[in-house]
């Protein structure tokens, strides 16, 4: 696997899913104990709205849903999200590698996982959203080959080049028990000026075979690594490597 | 049938609007934070609801400015010279922003002001700022090399106004003016900005 010296990783999530909701007051307690790493606090308030069409006139169903207790760490970067039936921790640029990320799930992990029987994870995840900005040196149009390998077919319809495109695939991966969705679309317009980005997003997970116990879960995570790294390298370029270098 | 190369528009005019994912979605409102960071940079308030001060309503105000500030510069880091000047320059934002120092008649700092000055620092590849905000919310980038200064506020959407004092064979002279970043290094050469940008890690 290739170590970058800027990786382009502008978000990276990793979410285990339960089936066992978790009382407001268990959020609360576990949002207080994470405090000291992640300051700042924001208690989500959800509110799920339905508009049934059928029968003529439209109506109109709210539900509020569950609250969750988000917070983040001093600088912004370090995210984590105790939810009624989930636990999400994510880190945002700059990516300090799988090694820093893996301990503050772990950290996070012990708090939520309930002990040693664990909490019924139906679903874990790892999910990594990286954004390609490629330099536009006077350039009227970028090759996405020059840098992607994970394109849209577009018969000929114009000699102008594309305004925007979306790509998506969802499919098992070479690990029998994990799965991934992989998609492509353009930054518009790019966070960078005279840049052009393009955003690369590859979320593997598992949602068979999860042991049950607490410990084992995480070993398994670690499974979704390499997958990641191999999704990811097959989806990009030299040239596109090299402005991670 | 014949295929075209897949080109895309080096400029893309029309923003992206990506729709949401069914097989994506487990993420929810986590994911709409960080494509709301990634394709559109409209953020929202993340800041600490603990209030400082004696005005809880304009502390809370300037933790926001200052979480959307570092969600700003996150979301461009890989781009920045290293971690350490992440670091100072978040707290150069945190001491400007202190509830206990902030004038309450000024405005905190707006979010299209932090989004100005994190692209202009990126493309003009310069040395950490002296930092400031005027009392409408715009952020103010500083340099000094001896007795020449070049200060630039930061406005929503890429606008610039600049100011130049420097010290010729006749005295000292002043400019002033208002851009785009794209154009400050054009408008700056006749300045030597270089004395302002290079230098620093």
């Amino acid at each position: 696997m290739n170590s970058y010296l800027r990786p382009p990783i502008v978000e990276a999530v990793v979410e285990f899913l339960t089936n066992s909701p978790i009382s407001f007051d268990d959020l609360q307690a576990m949002s207080n104990k994470v405090a000291g790493d992640y300051k700042n606090q924001t208690i989500e308030k959800g509110i799920e709205v339905r508009i049934d069409t059928l029968g003529g006139a439209a109506t109109i169903h709210s539900d509020q849903t569950p609250d969750r207790f988000r917070r983040t760490s001093d600088d912004q970067a370090d995210i984590v999200i105790f939810a009624d039936t989930s636990l999400i921790v994510a880190r945002a640029a700059p990516y300090p590698g799988w090694d820093v990320l893996s301990e503050r799930i772990r950290k996070n992990w012990r708090i939520w996982s309930k002990g040693q029987s664990g909490r019924g994870v139906v679903r874990l995840g790892a999910r990594f959203i990286n954004r390609i900005d490629i330099p536009i040196n006077g350039e009227e149009r970028i090759e996405l080959s020059d840098y992607l390998n994970l394109l849209p077919q577009i018969p000929n319809i114009s000699d102008k080049p594309m305004s925007t495109f979306l790509v998506q695939a969802s499919m098992p991966t070479a690990n029998p028990h994990w799965d991934c969705n992989i998609m492509s679309t353009i930054v518009a317009p790019s966070p960078l000026l005279n840049h052009m980005s393009i955003l690369l997003d590859i979320d593997v997970f598992r949602m068979r075979d999860i042991p049950s116990k607490s410990a084992d879960v995480l070993a398994i995570l670690e499974e979704a690594r390499p997958l990641k790294n191999t999704i990811f390298e097959r989806c990009i370029t030299d040239r596109a490597r090299d402005l991670f270098r | 049938m014949t295929r075209t190369t897949q080109t895309v528009a080096a400029h893309p005019r029309t923003p992206t609007a990506l729709p949401p994912s069914g097989a994506a979605g487990a993420y929810s409102t986590q994911m709409n934070y960080a494509l709301s960071n990634a394709l559109t940079r409209s953020f929202k308030p993340l800041g600490d609801s603990k209030p400082r001060g004696s005005d809880s309503h304009l502390s809370t105000l300037l933790e926001n400015a200052k979480a959307i500030f570092k969600v700003t510069t996150n979301t461009v880091a890989m781009h920045l010279l290293s971690s350490d000047w992440r670091a100072r320059l978040f707290r150069q934002v945190d001491s400007l922003l202190d509830a206990e120092e902030w004038d309450e008649d000024d405005k905190p700092v707006v979010s299209g002001s932090s989004l100005t000055f994190i692209r202009m620092l990126i493309f003009l590849k310069a040395r950490r700022p002296g930092l400031g905000a005027t009392n409408d919310g715009n952020l103010v980038a500083s340099w000094t090399t001896g007795s020449n200064r070049l200060t630039i506020v930061c406005k929503p959407d890429d606008s610039v106004r600049w100011v130049v004092s420097t010290q010729t064979d006749v005295g000292c002279e002043t400019a002033a003016g208002q851009t785009t970043i794209l154009r400050l290094p054009v408008v700056l050469q006749p300045y030597n900005p270089q004395q302002w940008f290079s230098d620093e890690g």
